[in-house]
């Protein structure tokens, strides 16, 4: 059973829950990974509670608290192959050919997220979530100018990944 | 279609009905690199501790009696504050929770450093015990060979010095290149890793 504290810190996070299953999907390869990231943030969330004194938005806190656990992340069983079942770029491909979803767009993204590295995944991850260039940069501590040119490459590193699998993102 | 085009999408990933649970004990093993090495290095230490405490009993069972029981407990004296010390500071780093709360650089240099220390610790701890031991061992040794052939010296020339010295040499590098090995191996990977995310930020 939770205590009155967790379930307070369960209720403020739940709105922005989102953020955490994203940097989950965008960083664990499989479901149990997944699992177990999601939780890991979790935890790190539930720890660092206590030092969070509002003066940024609960969602930038998250934000930090989420990539900073999920960039130093150990997966499960290093020996097991990192793409599994459905998540294919094959299968990916075919659906998107007969199924022009946004979801099934969003899988083949997922999939090609994958092929980054840790720093270049939390760039994405921002950029996607609207985050501007000065606040990347102070997600990440760098200067604003790397933050502006790294996510500039990894943006076209993604296009190439794309159209490897058969499709081209603009 | 370009990324912009996904935003709907992605907008909508909230993780669906998915309730938040706090639930540590899914978590099978340790998916932090400093999760993982304090929880080599305690089962480690434990061990290192185990092999110390015997050590106390080591003389009674060896029948080491008078001046060399003194000498002994001298060096156990010394061997136990040493490790003592270090205990101590290991057991302040096992307990101390890592930020997460600063930007993705400073919190990974943080951690890098904080791994770093703890090797070199770790491999100073592992450098400054094994004289004890070789000369604990030593004192064993000693007394098993008075005990058996008590009127014979000990040494008959000065060759078995040389041997000695050459063998007590020869054993210590060994030591020191072996535990450069384990510790580089077990928990060095994980510095390097996060050298390399380091890297990746680099302007």
């Amino acid at each position: 059973m939770p205590t009155k504290e967790e379930r307070l810190f369960l209720e403020n996070i739940q709105p922005h829950k989102g953020i955490i299953y994203k940097v989950s999907r965008m960083y664990a390869d499989t479901a149990e990974d997944r699992e177990d990231l999601v939780q890991e943030i979790l935890i790190r969330l539930w720890s660092s509670y206590g030092s969070f004194e509002g003066r940024s938005a609960l969602s930038t806190w998250m934000y930090r608290v989420a990539v900073n656990t999920a960039i130093t992340f150990l997966r499960k069983e290093k020996g097991k192959p990192r793409i599994i079942g459905d998540d294919s770029p094959a299968l990916l491909t075919k659906a998107f050919e007969t199924d022009s979803r946004e979801e099934t767009r969003l899988a083949l993204f997922y999939r090609a997220v994958k092929e980054l590295n840790p720093v270049e995944k939390a760039l994405i991850f921002y950029f996607m979530e609207g985050i501007s260039h000065r606040e990347i940069s102070a997600q990440l501590g760098i200067s604003e100018n790397n933050a502006r040119v790294k996510l500039n490459r990894t943006k076209e590193k993604l296009q190439r990944i794309i159209k490897t699998y058969g499709y081209e993102f603009e | 279609m370009n990324l912009n085009d996904l935003q709907e999408a992605w907008d909508r990933e909230d993780g669906g009905e998915n309730e938040l649970r706090l639930n540590a004990a899914v978590l099978k093993e340790a998916h932090q690199p400093i999760d993982s090495i304090r929880k080599n290095m305690k089962n480690e230490l434990y061990l290192q501790l185990a092999a110390i405490a015997l050590l106390a009993y080591a003389p009674f069972y060896y029948g080491i009696s008078g001046k060399l029981l003194m000498a002994y407990f001298t060096l156990y004296g010394l061997l136990v504050t040493v490790s003592g010390h270090y205990f101590y500071r290991f057991t302040r780093f096992f307990g101390k929770l890592h930020d997460y709360n600063a930007n993705a650089k400073d919190s990974l240099y943080e951690l890098y450093y904080e791994i770093r220390l703890h090797c070199e610790m770790y491999k100073s701890l592992t450098y400054l015990l094994f004289p004890f031991f070789l000369v604990i061992g030593g004192i064993i040794g000693y007394n098993k060979r008075t005990q058996q052939l008590p009127h014979e010296p000990l040494f008959s020339g000065d060759l078995d010095w040389v041997i000695l010295s050459v063998l007590s040499i020869f054993f210590t590098l060994i030591i020191i290149a072996a535990t450069n090995r384990w510790v580089n191996h077990f928990y060095g990977k994980h510095a390097k890793s996060i050298r390399k995310i380091l890297d990746e930020l680099k302007e």
